[in-house]
């Protein structure tokens, strides 16, 4: 019963995916396929300055030259690039649900578990196009114009470059820059759009940055282009994702995400990553490509990823930080989850130039069902980088004996001032720990979702608030069914 | 030799696949491109370098070649064999080591002699048997092939051991060896490694063990010598209840490269592994280690246990180091830890407190770090040995 309810669900998606081409190409689609013709095209429709248009065209010249990697350890079927549509308006209404009634039931059970309410719900199922959604918009607007009195520029990415064509143009391709790999460079030529912030000196943004703020942005799909940058003594909390299932028609996400840190700076960036995982079987779900990148290019500057993955069929990102600034500071606290086919390799980059330089990285692999779960990180102390210190911590749970937990350090070090440590360490949910939760009255699957939670608190803790919360419960969602 | 059809196929394979390039992962911080781009048209001759001789039971290659004179084999008890890889006719040479990288096909392919030691089961051999394989004629390539046989309940221990002059032979050699190991049920085989090298040579080794059930197999590899250096250990624990040490310490200086690669195969129940690997890099010297631990499905109640420590004593010095997981099997305990670092300040000030000066207190921090893996050497002779080896390269380092 619940497979076919599932193929309901994949049905629907993919029926929007076919009518999205089919129809009103003229108005809000380009027809599938990438050529130089579509990349200019898709600059023509954003109305782009000439420079952005030769810096996408650069890009994908250079993408053609290039071959997918295949060092991570995920498996999937190859890619057709030529089969995906590069640009698509905002929202395709013709074959989105009509009401949650024609939504697949285990997908609601999961809001419900959440405790998301019923607006947001269709929001989140695509029942309403979220330019029309009632009191968001207001409040967007609000906080909008709030944080313009501060001077803190704050919309989508097309925005920007229409707006405030300097400040992207500084910033834009300098962290993670066109040539940097694969899906970045593809990003680069293709991307449609994201979001901008610019924090002027010396501001603290008085609130959480949020997508879920940013409404125009919204369903940017699958290239999404993010730039962050924090001016002196600036300080901003960006939040990024969406903490229920996204009914996402995309298959493929590759989006990129640049942060800027000047001097005593600070950008605290977290992110909770629940696109579509795929059935029990593994089919359908999202690849989530990712590059993001921080570089903290002033001194005592701080950037501070926190992420928690437990969606997508297969993760592959590694957000990082490149410590220029005497002692400035990269953190990574990371839980990825995987269950049933999921497969993720995920990590950090912490690269270490500057004097002073600390970085820290915790990181919480959970693996059950038949999953393979990867930690891939590179810890580089360059020959400039006197005292510098970094400390890792990586530690892996598996739910079950088909599944698979991995550990890939990268340690380079070039300097014998350095401090670096490494650690890693693999459990599994002890019978005894059940026991005890089943003799207090705990059911197993309470008891295992506590064990978990409590394995992760060290990244949670890092979580804003009302992120950590349904975080946690996300954790529970995810694992369902991994026990017994 | 029965051997026509396995050389012909890893010559193939050599011709085909080449030296590696720092584009594959497994090479990726080591250009092999100075033995590629290398040419060896090196006469043989015999060699004129000493050596001491660290028990009864020795044997001893000149360039690659066995000289009985300099060898002493004899009065071995009953279901010993130790003679030369070409008189072996054990059908498992190549089993282990076929064509895994270029070099190991190349051994197979042009391997020209090696050791070989029998134990048969039951018996054991408590005298270490010491391999000494002298090299000193410029431009040669020395493939070596080492064969060792540990049978049911059996016990040999075994010391392998490369020589090459203190200072730069002009035209470097390469030494390419492989060496393979069976224990089987209930054996021990403990293996050393010594390599001192001529300071402008090349050496590439493979280790491959193959550890039967309730068997046990140690390896203990010191380098110190070779300007551009590797050692591939694989180890397979085939059989529950097996045991494999793997320790291991690198000192290097000046540019001296050297490289390890460690990969221990949980491929059943109930095994345990330990890895140490420690290294004291000065100068310019760049140390690589990468190990990686597989547990396979089903490979319950495993325990691995892996770390890596280096010392940086200059500030020109690398390290890279890739300690590696991967685990299919949840009822497991396996940990992994590197850190690479310099001298603790606040131990080199303590040992100033009380009186002792700070080269010589530089001195004892530096050796007590390079003590922990000899003192896991269990054998007493190579244990002497080998920390007379470390005292005297960290005086040189000193001095």
């Amino acid at each position: 019963m619940k497979i076919q309810d599932e193929k309901s669900f994949d049905e629907l998606a993919g029926k929007q995916y076919k009518y999205g081409f089919v129809t009103d190409i003229e108005s809000d689609s380009l027809p599938p396929g990438l050529n130089e013709q579509i990349v200019r095209e898709i600059s023509r429709r954003k109305n782009e300055p000439e420079w952005l248009t030769e810096w996408r065209v650069k890009a994908f010249k250079h993408w053609e030259t290039m071959e997918q990697p295949t060092w991570a350890k995920v498996e999937f079927p190859p890619i057709d690039y030529q089969a995906i549509s590069y640009y698509s308006a905002p929202k395709q209404k013709i074959s989105a649900p009509k009401s949650l009634d024609e939504v697949d039931p285990e997908l609601l059970a999961t809001y419900e578990k959440l405790g998301i309410p019923l607006r947001e719900q269709e929001v989140l199922a695509g029942v309403v196009a979220v330019d029309a959604v009632f009191d968001s918009v207001s409040v967007a607007t609000t906080f909008r114009g709030k944080l313009e009195e501060m001077g803190i520029v704050f919309c989508s990415f097309s925005e920007a470059v229409q707006k405030h064509p300097e400040l992207v143009r500084k910033y834009l391709g300098t962290v993670v820059p066109y040539k940097d790999n694969y899906f970045a460079t593809l990003n680069s030529a293709v991307f449609s759009d994201g979001s901008f912030c610019y924090v002027p000196p010396g501001v603290r943004c008085p609130m959480e940055l949020s997508t879920y703020f940013r409404i125009n942005a919204a369903n940017t799909g699958q290239f999404e282009r993010t730039l962050l940058v924090a001016d002196e003594g600036a300080c901003v909390s960006y939040l990024e994702g969406c903490t229920a299932p996204q009914r996402d028609e995309n298959q493929l996400h590759a989006a990129v995400v640049e942060l800027v840190a000047l001097g005593n700076a600070q950008i605290k960036y977290s992110t909770v990553q629940n696109w579509y995982p795929g059935d029990k079987d593994g089919r359908g779900g999202i690849y989530n490509f990712v590059t993001k990148r921080g570089h903290c290019r002033g001194d005592n500057s701080k950037i501070s990823w926190t992420q928690v993955e437990t969606g997508s069929a297969i993760t592959w990102k590694y957000p990082s930080c490149v410590l220029k600034g005497d002692h400035s500071v990269g953190e990574f606290y990371s839980v990825a989850v995987t269950n049933n086919l999921q497969q993720a390799d995920t990590g950090t980059k912490m690269i270490h130039i500057g004097k002073n330089t600390r970085s820290t990285i915790v990181s919480k692999g959970i693996s059950a069902g038949r999953a393979q779960n990867s930690y891939r990180g590179l810890v580089r102390i360059q020959e400039t980088a006197e005292n510098a210190r970094n400390f890792s911590q990586c530690d892996s749970m598996l739910i079950g004996d088909r599944c698979g937990a991995h550990t890939f350090p990268y340690i380079e070090v070039g300097n014998p001032t350095a401090q670096v440590e490494h650690e890693a360490t693999t459990t599994k949910i002890g019978e005894d720990q059940i026991f005890y939760c089943n003799q207090r009255g705990l059911e197993t699957e309470e008891a295992v979702n506590l064990i978990v939670n409590g394995f992760c608190k060290e990244v949670f803790r890092e979580l804003p608030m009302e992120f950590a919360v349904e975080a946690q419960k996300l954790l529970g969602i995810s694992l369902e069914g991994s026990v017994g | 030799m029965e051997h026509m059809e396995l050389r012909k196929k890893a010559e193939d394979r050599f011709i085909t696949v080449g030296f590696p390039t720092t584009k594959e992962e497994l090479w990726r911080f080591t250009d092999v491109s100075p033995v590629a781009s290398a040419e060896f048209s090196g006469e043989w001759k015999p060699s004129s370098l000493a050596f001491e001789c660290m028990d009864t039971i020795c044997l001893v290659f000149e360039n690659g070649r066995l000289s009985m004179e300099r060898s002493c084999v004899l009065g071995l008890p009953a279901g010993v064999r130790i003679g030369s890889v070409m008189d072996c006719a054990d059908a498992r040479i190549g089993r282990l080591a076929d064509s895994q990288s270029a070099f190991v096909a190349a051994n197979t392919a042009y391997f020209g002699d090696g050791t070989f030691i029998g134990i048969a089961d039951g018996v054991e051999l408590d005298t270490p048997v010491h391999i000494v394989y002298l090299a000193d004629a410029p431009g040669m390539v020395c493939h070596v092939r080492n064969f060792i046989s540990c049978g049911k309940n059996a016990k040999v221990t075994v010391v392998e051991e490369y020589i090459g002059p203190s200072s730069p032979v002009g035209h470097p050699y390469w030494t390419n060896a492989v060496t393979e190991v069976f224990v089987d049920d209930g054996g021990r085989a403990d293996h050393y490694k010594i390599q001192r090298e001529a300071p402008d040579a090349f050496h590439f080794q493979t280790l491959e063990a193959h550890i039967g059930a309730n068997a046990a197999f140690s390896n203990h590899a010191v380098a110190v010598g070779g300007a551009l250096g590797r050692n591939d250990i694989r180890g397979k624990l085939a059989g529950q209840g097996g045991e494999a040490i793997c320790n291991g310490l690198y000192l290097l200086k000046e540019r001296q490269h050297f490289d390890t690669h460690m990969f221990m195969d949980h491929a059943v129940s109930d095994c345990n592994s330990h890895e140490l690997y420690k290294g004291i890099l000065d100068d310019k010297a760049r140390g690589v280690f990468c190990g990686r631990i597989l547990v396979r499905q089903d490979a319950q109640r495993t325990d691995a246990i892996q770390s890596n420590k280096n010392l940086l004593l200059s500030r020109s010095a690398k390290v890279n180091s890739l300690p590696q997981l991967e685990i299919y099997a949840d009822d497991v305990k396996c940990t992994h830890g590197a850190t690479v670092g310099q001298l603790d300040e606040q131990a080199l000030y303590y040992l100033q407190t009380r009186g002792i000066d700070p080269v010589q207190g530089h001195a004892m921090l530096t050796f007590a770090f390079a003590n922990e893996v000899l003192d896991e050497v269990q054998c007493g002779p190579a244990r002497e040995y080998i920390g007379n080896l470390v005292q005297a390269w960290l005086n040189e380092v000193a001095g």
